[in-house]
């Protein structure tokens, strides 16, 4: 029994080994996140006079941000690796892993919500505030205090399935989130709700939806599938084409903030 | 069939354990409930879980440590069971004979008496620890360990176990770190059933599955044990060259506490954003630990569940047919999942903010010699927010030069003996926005 299951382990493993030689071809993901409905406003948050530039500032609770035409902010679609496979990553990814990506403490938020980063790719956190920040990143181990007007320079250690928190301790009102792949494969929605996942290796694959809110974006109907109890859904990008999800709409109910 | 108990344990009692009533069994290990349904895991692979955990750690009463973990058996076995002595007077069970009414028998620091102290107890599970010698992220060391037990943690319930033999220290540390890798195995297998989005009642049986074996030792094992065989590289030293003389006259200690006074309250060190502008510990107090943060999501998360149940029974109305019968599925399945977290929520630790300390009482929980504060400042104190000022691995970019950091250091020494009335107020209002 044992045996027989390593070997077709095995024969297995060698199909996945065979499997990204066939991406020679590439395709690309994109579409629309536009929110159904008229989500809640999140709470305010409470920032007290005890810092005056952060008070004087008043940042909004930017959560959920819906701009013109319902267009939904800040939805995540990355691709999901599975574990101990690997992805063929087009060369015009080469040179980006060794851009810094930038997360600024900028009016007492941070800018970007959502930061993407690839495990090695230099972050630099950086306070264009006149008042002290600190950044505190789990999933890296660190939480460096940021003093106003500097940035400090590190490095992504680490990968997780999902996003991970990022806060500010000396403002728990500031929240973002990090998410940190092995692979370029990932996007976020832009004010227009408009993401675009460029030179994917051809064939299905599985990608993953998210959004703050709600986290893992469950049971959600694409053009190209439907997603599961995780938040999953594969999709088939052709060699040569772009697949067009499209407006895909989040009921409201989704983004309620508590 | 030991493992098949533990699990029904593990699965059954759970629930009743968290309340402490009825141990007439032997004690057993319990899963982490909050992580469990956070993830989703259906009984079943809480079933396996608690098998691969047992067939990996053993039991409380015969604890076992598989080669990959480096802990020394013959210590934990000291430590581990119920609280005996031989003949020659060896001591055994000295876990359950001084540490698991607060910690508990799982090192999930929520004992028989936790829910009435302030701080709670430790929660050994996640491998988090305040009061270390090392990085912010890395693992305490043996010695920091050590030094805990020792000499307690000062005014808090956490005693000083000074007057223990050596060995039986050594055991004790032993399995803390044990508890910890246990704890952070649970985590990782959790977690591994949900990312790999298992059904319900898929197989999880290393025994049956080669690759499953291979991965739970070689990836999530292993990762555990990243942490904690690294830890020699992540020792905080301080460079020679830093290190205030000992002969250093009264105008330099002088120089020293004033340049370190300029840095806590300055907009550089920013100490004052949480300590407060007099060092009372009230600048900011809105902060979660990182304990209790879990706790608040699952609360939050209990709240929102709740609500959304309030939906489906509205949609419901307007379902017929099959729809009809599919909603209502659905529903009862969120139902049955309120009730669940409603139950666990009644017995968790209510959650407590981090409150930054008051420095002018001059009780520091870490250990008060010049090295304690100075790795307190240098890599913050990790699950309480506090930020660090040094680099945040070996080799990084720190905030602060080490000469800022024992200037500061200074300072904390001397600010229970500084007039409050001195008018730093002012100066400091200022300085925070610059
Ligand atoms: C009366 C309750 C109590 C008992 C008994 C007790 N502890 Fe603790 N322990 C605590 C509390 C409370 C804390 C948390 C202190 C804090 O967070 O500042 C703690 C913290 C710790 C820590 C973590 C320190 C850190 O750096 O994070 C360790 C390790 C520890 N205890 C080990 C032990 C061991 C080993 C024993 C038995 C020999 C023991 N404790 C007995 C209450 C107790
Ligand atoms: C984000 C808020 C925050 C900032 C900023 C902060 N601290 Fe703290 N500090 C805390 C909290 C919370 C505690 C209490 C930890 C505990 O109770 O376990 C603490 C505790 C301490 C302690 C007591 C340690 C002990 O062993 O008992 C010292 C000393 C200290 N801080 C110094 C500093 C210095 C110096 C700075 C500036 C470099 C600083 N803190 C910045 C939140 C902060």
């Amino acid at each position: 029994m044992l045996k027989t299951l390593t070997s077709s382990t095995l024969i297995l493993l060698s199909l996945l080994a065979t499997a990204p030689s066939m991406a020679a071809e590439w395709g690309s993901l994109k579409g629309r996140f536009v929110v159904d409905g008229k989500p809640a406003d999140p709470p305010p948050l409470l920032v007290d006079g005890k810092d005056p530039f952060c008070f004087q500032n008043k940042p909004e609770n930017d959560i959920v941000v819906v701009g013109e035409d319902n267009a939904l902010k800040n939805v995540l679609v990355y691709l999901r690796v599975p574990r101990r496979g690997e992805v063929e990553i087009h060369p015009n990814y080469a040179a980006t892993l060794n851009q810094p990506v930038t997360l600024d403490n900028n009016g007492c938020k941070f800018v970007p919500r959502i930061t993407l980063v690839r495990v090695g790719q230099p972050l630099v956190i950086k306070n264009s505030d006149p008042t002290g920040h600190n950044t505190n990143i789990g999933l890296f181990g660190f939480n460096p205090v940021i003093p106003a007007n500097t940035e400090n320079k590190v490095k992504a250690t680490k990968d997780a399935p999902l996003p991970m928190p990022v806060m500010c301790n000396i403002h728990p009102f500031m929240h973002a989130h990090v998410l940190s792949q092995k692979h370029p494969y990932m996007a976020v929605s832009g004010d227009d709700g408009s993401f675009e996942i460029k030179d994917l290796p051809a064939g299905t694959h599985e990608f993953q939806l998210w959004h703050e809110a709600q986290g893992y974006i469950k049971d959600l109907v694409l053009k190209g599938g439907k997603a599961n109890r995780q938040g999953r859904v594969n999709l088939k990008i052709e060699p040569g084409k772009t697949l067009d999800l499209g407006d895909v709409k989040i009921p409201a109910s989704k983004l309620t903030v508590r | 069939m030991p493992y098949r108990t533990l699990a029904k344990f593990v699965g059954i009692f759970a629930i009743v354990a968290l309340t402490g009533c009825g141990q007439t069994e032997p004690p057993a290990f319990r899963l982490d409930m909050v992580k469990v349904t956070e993830n989703e895991i259906s009984p079943k692979h809480q079933q396996a879980i608690a098998d691969i955990l047992g067939a990996m750690f053993g039991t409380p009463d015969a604890p076992f440590a598989m080669p990959e973990t480096g802990l020394d058996e013959r210590k934990l076995k000291m430590a581990a069971g119920p609280v005996w002595s031989n003949e020659a007077g060896d001591k055994h069970g000295l876990y359950r004979r001084h540490c698991a009414h607060c910690h508990g028998i799982s090192g999930d620091g929520q004992g028989p008496t936790a829910a009435i102290l302030n701080p709670y107890p430790r929660d050994y599970r996640r491998g988090l620890f305040k009061f270390k010698g090392t990085f912010t992220a890395a693992q305490p060391t043996d010695e920091d360990l050590r030094r805990i037990i020792l000499n307690g943690v000062l005014a808090t319930a956490m005693p000083a176990f000074a007057l223990l033999p050596p060995d039986e220290v050594d055991a004790l540390v032993e399995y803390v770190k044990y508890l910890s890798m246990r704890g952070q195995m649970e985590t990782a297998l959790e977690n591994y059933v949900f990312d790999e989005g298992l059904e319900p009642d898929a197989p999880l049986d290393p025994a049956t599955d080669a690759e499953l074996k291979d991965i739970i030792v070689n990836d999530l094992l292993a990762g555990v044990m990243e942490g904690w065989n690294t830890v020699v590289e992540q020792v905080v030293v301080p460079t020679e060259e830093g290190i205030p003389p000992t002969d250093r006259s009264a105008e330099e200690i002088t120089a020293s506490v004033n340049a370190g006074r300029e840095l806590f309250f300055g907009a550089k060190a920013n100490c004052v954003k949480c300590h407060g502008p007099t060092g009372l510990g009230d600048g900011q107090q809105d902060n979660y630990d990182d304990w209790s943060a879990v706790t608040v999501k699952f609360e939050d998360d209990t709240r929102a569940l709740a609500d959304e149940i309030k939906g489906l029974k509205q949609d419901l109305k307007k379902k017929t047919g099959d729809e009809r019968a599919a909603a209502e599925k659905e529903l009862k399945t969120k139902v049955a999942q309120l009730a669940v977290r409603n139950e666990l929520i009644a017995h968790m630790l209510t959650p407590r903010r981090a409150i930054p300390r008051n420095l002018r009482d001059g009780t520091y929980r870490g250990g008060r010699r010049d090295i304690d504060l100075f790795w307190r400042v240098f890599a913050g104190i990790p699950g309480m927010g506090m930020p660090a000022t040094g680099p945040s691995a070996p080799g990084g970019q720190g905030t602060l030069t080490e000469q800022e950091m024992w200037q500061i250091v200074d300072y904390i020494q001397s600010l229970p003996f500084e007039p409050i009335s001195e008018p730093q107020v002012r100066r400091v209002n200022v300085r925070t926005v610059n």
